[in-house]
């Protein structure tokens, strides 16, 4: 993946995520886990974007169903199907969640899973 | 020793299931302190010690003249030291207080305090660029990777409020060597610095996004959280995805606190014009103080402030000095003044250290290859002897320690490595840098590495 970054503006979402300065060389990465990180995957209009995109290509393959949009999500972002424990207490949050956003809620936690994010 | 035990145990990661702060709950120093928070204030760049804390009368016999041979030879950034003339400086120093401390004009609000600050003249290292200054002055190490002091400090006594991250930074541009000198190095994540921003929202997306309840968030971080702990429960050893469990439950809460921390609008107008904040020059400086004193009541564990970040390079004085450090001080000495005076009137000084420090002090002569061409009046990098000074946090103020030569090149009596000032850091806050370690690449780490033996803490208490 490429992105555009003009030198004199780094790109915030990154730089919480410890993208390096972009005027020296990098020879490491800084790896780092602090809260406002978060903050970004919760709260940044980038994440909620990219979370109503997934809930939407989710509710295009699987169908209106919420069963079968909680399977289809778990597959997409994981690559499986979720187990029986997951399956209750998402089917629980959906039911909780009254907003007709509730899919793109279950696609934003989808997205904050530490399984979603690291290799394993 | 049993607190000692649970303190140096390299288990401080986190488990998901308890209610940690990314730093921990508050922990027990080794042995009691006055000393529960600090305040570092950070001249990035190198302020000159010989033009505001450690007076040199002689430079002014030796103006214009080669530097004595037998000062020895040394190293610095742009400057033969044979090649460059002694440039007195030509501040004017007065005696404040009944110690009678020695103080130029460029700190003339801070001199009100006199009686209050511990000057310490010998401070040493070996570092004269930038980069590898900062690294000493933060980390104890000249290269980068190594936790920052603040990150040993909240490693050694965690946090005292489970809202806030404990060690917080300020900064007003980037800093020369980087997020390094703020971060946790080899420690776990959780100890590393968290950046309050000056404009805007206070941490990046610190606000919930409208179309999300607060409730439906509340339901879905916890489903989050089950979700993550089980997946970390066959990845125990991961202190990573711990510190990211913790980080949530800190996000969440930080949502309310962070806002709360960072709204000045509780001020009243005597508290912000005392650090202030009605002038266009130390308004900058003084939110971050007035910030810091919010963060040590709420029981932030440690400030860090730089003053002078971005491509300046701040206090970075290698041409016309007295211009730089009369713009620089006029930025920062009313605001630390009030500071001060501050968390004196509600008897905060007293658990809080504030220490004032930079890259390293600078040369008693020219900056560059000078002599005959010219003068640029600018002073060079000089890490060999500088000065820095400490107030509150059961220091007993009005006086000096140590010295530098007669020129203020070397430090000379009572010499104060970096290592036995972080040693004298950690100590007033009653931790044992000896005993304050962390196992890594097969062997125990400590901030003071193989030093510290110079602690300075009984002169600075007594």
């Amino acid at each position: 993946m490429y992105l555009y970054v003009k030198r004199s503006f780094p790109y915030p979402f990154l730089t919480i995520f410890d993208a390096p300065d972009t005027s020296v060389s990098c020879s490491r990465r800084d790896v780092t886990t602090v809260a406002p990180q978060a903050l970004a995957l919760l709260n940044s209009e980038f994440m909620l974007s990219q979370a109503a995109v997934l809930a939407e290509r989710v509710r295009k393959e699987s169908g209106a169903e919420t069963g079968d949009q909680i399977s289809g999500l778990w597959r997409l972002a994981l690559g499986r199907a979720p187990d029986p424990h997951e399956k209750q207490r998402l089917s629980n949050l959906h039911e909780g969640f009254s907003d007709d956003n509730a899919l793109t809620q279950l696609a934003l936690l989808a997205l904050n899973l530490n399984e979603f994010l690291y290799v394993d | 020793m049993l607190a000692a035990a649970d303190l140096l145990s390299n288990d401080l990661s986190a488990a998901p299931q308890s209610q940690d702060n990314l730093a921990g709950s508050s922990k027990q120093p080794h042995f009691p302190a006055k000393a529960k928070s600090v305040i570092f204030l950070f001249m990035h760049g190198g302020a000159s010690h010989i033009d505001t804390f450690d007076p040199k009368p002689l430079l002014g016999k030796l103006q214009g003249q080669a530097v004595p041979e037998s000062f020895g030879n040394l190293d610095f950034q742009f400057t033969k030291i044979d090649k460059a003339p002694i440039m007195p400086s030509t501040r004017s120093f007065k005696r404040y207080g009944e110690s009678g401390l020695d103080v130029s004009d460029l700190f003339e609000n801070v001199a009100r305090y006199a009686d209050d600050l511990a000057v310490i003249r010998s401070c040493w290292h070996d570092g004269f660029t930038h980069v590898i200054g900062q690294n000493w002055m933060n980390t104890g190490w000249a290269r980068v990777g190594r936790p920052s002091v603040g990150s040993w400090v909240t490693y050694g006594l965690g946090t005292e409020n489970a809202n806030l991250p404990a060690f917080m930074v300020m900064l007003d541009g980037p800093i020369k060597a980087g997020p390094p000198v703020y971060s946790s190095g080899f420690l776990p994540a959780k100890f590393q610095g968290t950046v309050l921003r000056n404009d805007g929202p206070p941490i990046l997306n610190v606000h919930r996004p409208e179309s999300i309840r607060a409730d439906d968030q509340r339901a879905l971080l916890e489903t989050l959280r089950d979700f993550n702990q089980r997946h970390w429960e066959e990845r125990s050893d991961d202190t990573e995805l711990s510190a990211r469990i913790a980080s949530y439950e800190l996000a969440f809460r930080m949502q309310t606190s962070v806002p709360e921390l960072a709204d000045l609008s509780g001020e009243t107008t005597a508290t912000t014009n005392l650090y202030g904040l009605d002038d266009d020059t130390t308004r900058g400086f003084g939110t971050q103080c007035l910030r810091a004193r919010r963060m040590v009541e709420r029981g932030v564990r440690f400030v860090q402030i730089y003053s002078g970040g971005g491509p300046g390079l701040g206090w970075d004085a290698h041409n016309e000095l007295d211009q730089n450090h009369e713009t620089m001080s006029r930025s920062v000495d009313k605001p630390i003044a009030g500071l001060l005076a501050d968390l004196k009137s509600r008897g905060l000084l007293e658990s809080t250290l504030v220490v004032w420090a930079g890259d390293f002090g600078r040369t008693p002569f020219t900056n560059g290859d000078e002599f005959g061409t010219g003068n640029r009046n600018g002073r060079d990098h000089n890490p060999y002897g500088f000065t820095i000074w400490m107030a509150g946090g059961g220091i007993k103020g009005g006086k000096v320690i140590g010295s530098t030569d007669e020129i203020g090149l070397h430090a000379q009596e009572d010499r104060a490595h970096v290592h036995d000032l972080h040693a004298t850091i950690l100590t007033l806050l009653g931790l044992d840098h000896k005993n304050l370690t962390y196992f890594f690449q097969g062997r125990d780490f400590r901030l003071s590495d193989v030093g510290g033996e110079n602690n300075l803490t009984p002169r600075l208490i007594a």
